[in-house]
């Protein structure tokens, strides 16, 4: 079982990771970046 | 429960990170499949004639042969002719040697006679066999 702190640390590493590859597709539509924003914001607002 | 809500968050993160991935993967595949078809039209490209028939230097191409017999000053249809007493038809200059060295009756520069059975090798699909 992980703690709290390294599934925080774990999933703000995958988040850091989305946004780069998000970043580094050329061809992003407006709804792309609208999923990405939901998925980006997700765990913040809940 | 708050750990459980980070074991979900995770787990859709990690989705989302597989559909990012597969969407880099995808578009860098069609760029490099759009990439290996233009090298194939550029590669079908070579070997073609870059010449019409009247610019070939020296006969070129398809008037090899006939440019050959007047820069050497002698005809050598004739003498090839005259020479083959092997009784093998067909074989030009090939039949009455060793089978060895260059077929001058090939006009295309592109093939090669097979020795061992004598006939035309086309290395250059894009030039016909029966241009001599």
């Amino acid at each position: 079982m992980y703690s709290n702190v390294m599934l925080s640390n774990w999933l703000g590493s995958v988040k850091n990771n989305n946004n780069v590859l998000f970043d580094g597709l050329s061809n992003n539509s407006m709804t792309d970046q609208l999923l990405h924003k939901n998925n980006s914001d997700r765990y913040i607002q809940s | 429960m708050q750990q459980i809500g980070l074991y979900k968050e995770l787990l859709s993160q990690v989705t989302y990170q597989n559909q990012l991935l597969s969407r880099d993967i995808n578009y860098k595949q069609q760029n490099s499949s759009n990439n290996v078809s233009s090298n194939i039209n550029s590669l079908s490209s070579i070997g073609q004639p870059k010449y019409s028939h009247n610019e070939i230097p020296f006969g070129g191409l398809a008037g090899g042969m006939s440019n050959l017999n007047f820069l050497g000053g002698m005809n050598l249809n004739s003498w090839n002719n005259s020479n083959n007493h092997n009784n093998m038809p067909g074989l030009g200059f090939q039949g009455m040697g060793n089978g060895l060295g260059l077929n001058m009756m090939n006009s295309n520069p592109f093939s090669y006679v097979d020795n061992l059975f004598g006939n035309q090798v086309n290395l250059n699909p894009h030039i016909s066999q029966n241009r001599s």
